[in-house]
């Protein structure tokens, strides 16, 4: 097994003019969360977005799980990350058509093949189970949030990548879902988050700040 | 796991779904329409006429009063034009013969296919229905007047030297505002006996299986085959028929074209809408672990479903629409043509791959990272 689960390095990412992350060293060990802060625009999307295999980096070398995928193609980034990455959006993001049930179901259907009981296991263990035909318009926004959080533990992935899984949740909701990214990190699940939220932050093994696409600041708990 | 998305997607959006539907349906309808008209009616006209009349002679290479070609060049005919595409074709040959009243041009034809050569010519009585019949023949309506002859009438025709001569029955008078009204018309190895030119014609008459420019091309094949025969393409028949057939296609193919490139606009435009409204859809299944493959088969499969409803209801709408045009513009009702369908299929699956291909690129192309940031 890999020291590292992940690894970035020299990695620079430019739009245009623009430079979004700048010579930029990053790694995790396996089961270790990580949660990354900073203003608007100091990179924390650009960095998910690379992690999450969704982008790739202008140059620089990006180590999954001792595999340099950094310069690998559309197809090949699919690949991975259907493999390695589980994603938590803010936004939720489910099919509006497809039952809770189903939407897990689909990241299932594009990893293996789909199996109904094991998508319900997932879900009973976000405590929606009497949620499961029920369409995303018929789930309250924490709700939502939790069949996100089983579809991206659906296909047991490496890493969770997290993008303000509590950003569009009240307080309530907010500590459910908190509770559940507690569990998976105590069951070893390596996770990376990106919050504005310092009091979520602080749930991690540590916390790096960013600014103008560099570290700025490392904080270990 | 894909045809719930394939059918809950379609249900999810059925209004633009409908719209590209309805889309399809139209197109179909005009260019099914259109097209069968067009088969309908050119397989019509080309039957109309086929009973106007011959649209091909052969005739001697040089000029003569006397018959210079063997009756065998018939044989020669129609072993190089094959006998699929012969209609019709008779030997002629003229002479002058003695009558009871006076002298008549006597015509030596063969009449069971002179018949199907001219079958528009009006007749009282009937025509002389096997060409070994030496004891019937045809009479113009201007020599019968002349002569007082009806049908039924015992007619005699001499040689001019009166040494041989024929017994004949009247079956049919002819009018047919030509020359003809003014000859006798018998099976030809009777004339052939009568005028002493036994195995001779001046020349034959044939219906063939060729429009327009085919007939020119015909007769120049035939010329250098037959080194002795002289073949021309009887302009005002065969060059009309072309020239009809020519034009009814090309504006049915302007008119096909013009709908196509509409119907593609329009479907496209659909299918652009449909994936502009699904940009997020496609964006998060691409991050859960799809491939553009993927994403192409869902849009396949869709675009597969519109096109073969609006297809399926098109066509017999179609049918209807063409017996309206059938009867407003052609006065005539249309039969079904099977041709129609491949042909249509053929025209929407082109169409479709057209109008798929913007929409397609779009869906491939999308910066998945940057849609699932979208507000």
């Amino acid at each position: 097994m890999n020291e590292l689960i992940l690894e970035l390095k020299s990695i620079k990412r430019c739009f245009g003019k623009i430079t979004a992350l700048d010579d930029f060293h990053f790694n995790v060990k396996p089961g270790e969360w990580v949660s990354i802060m900073g203003p608007s625009g100091s990179g924390k999307t650009t960095l998910l977005n690379i992690l999450a295999c969704l982008d790739t980096p202008t140059s620089g070398d990006y180590l999954l799980d001792g595999i340099n995928v950094a310069s690998f193609n559309e197809d090949q980034r699919t690949v991975i990350r259907r493999e390695k990455i589980g994603l938590v959006f803010q936004q939720f993001h489910l099919i509006p058509y497809l039952t809770a049930l189903e939407n897990i179901l689909l990241a299932q259907y594009y990893h293996s093949v789909i199996d109904e009981d094991e998508a319900m296991a997932v879900l009973v263990r976000v405590g929606l189970e009497h949620r499961a035909t029920h369409l995303p318009s018929q789930l309250s926004g924490g709700e939502q949030q939790r069949v996100c959080v089983a579809r991206a533990l659906i296909n047991q992935p490496a890493i969770i990548l997290a993008d303000e899984p509590t950003g569009n949740l009240d307080e309530e909701n907010e500590a459910i879902v908190l509770k559940f990214f507690k569990d998976l990190h105590q069951q070893g699940k390596t996770i990376i988050l990106v919050t504005h939220n310092p009091e979520i932050g602080q749930e991690g093994d540590r916390i790096i700040y960013l600014h103008h696409g560099k570290i700025v600041e490392k904080v270990y708990f | 796991m894909f045809l719930r998305l394939i059918r809950q997607g379609i249900r999810n959006q059925r209004n633009r779904i409908a719209v590209g539907v309805f889309c399809v349906f139209i197109g179909v309808t005009v260019v099914s329409s259109l097209i069968n008209l067009y088969y309908d009616i050119s397989y019509k006209m080309h039957e109309e006429l086929k009973s106007h009349g011959a649209n091909f002679f052969v005739g001697s290479k040089t000029y003569s009063v006397s018959p210079t070609l063997d009756q065998s060049v018939l044989d020669l005919l129609i072993k190089t034009i094959t006998r699929e595409k012969i209609v019709a074709i008779s030997p002629f040959l003229y002479g002058i013969a003695r009558l009871d009243l006076g002298n008549a041009v006597l015509v030596g034809v063969d009449f069971p296919e002179f018949k199907k050569l001219e079958r528009h010519w009006p007749i009282v009585g009937q025509w002389v229905s096997m060409s070994f019949d030496d004891r019937h023949c045809v009479v113009g309506r201007t020599l019968a007047n002349t002569m007082h002859l009806k049908v039924g009438d015992s007619l005699t025709v001499y040689s001019q030297d009166l040494n041989t001569h024929a017994p004949l029955t009247i079956k049919g008078i002819i009018e047919t505002g030509e020359s003809a009204d003014e000859q006798v018309f018998v099976n030809l190895p009777l004339a052939q006996r009568i005028l002493g030119l036994e195995g001779k014609v001046h020349h034959a008459m044939l219906r063939v299986e060729v429009t327009g420019t085919e007939a020119e091309h015909l007769a120049r094949f035939l010329e250098k085959t037959i080194p002795f025969i002289k073949a021309d393409a009887l302009k005002r028949v065969s060059y009309s028929e072309g020239k009809i057939l020519e034009s009814m296609t090309g504006l049915m193919t302007l008119m096909v074209s013009t709908i196509v490139v509409l119907m593609t606009l329009v479907l496209m435009t659909t299918l652009t809408a449909m994936t502009a409204f699904r940009r997020k859809e496609i964006a998060l299944m691409k991050a859960l672990g799809a491939k553009n493959r993927s994403i192409l088969s869902y849009f396949t499969v869709e675009i597969i479903l519109i096109v073969l409803v609006g297809t399926i209801l098109g066509i017999p709408a179609g049918f209807i629409l063409a017996q309206i045009f059938g009867k407003t513009i052609f006065l005539s009702f249309v039969s079904f043509r099977l041709i129609v369908i491949p042909f249509t299929l053929a025209i929407m699956s082109g169409t479709a791959v057209l109008a798929a291909i913007i929409p397609i690129r779009r869906a491939y192309r999308l910066d998945t990272a940057l849609v699932l940031k979208e507000e």
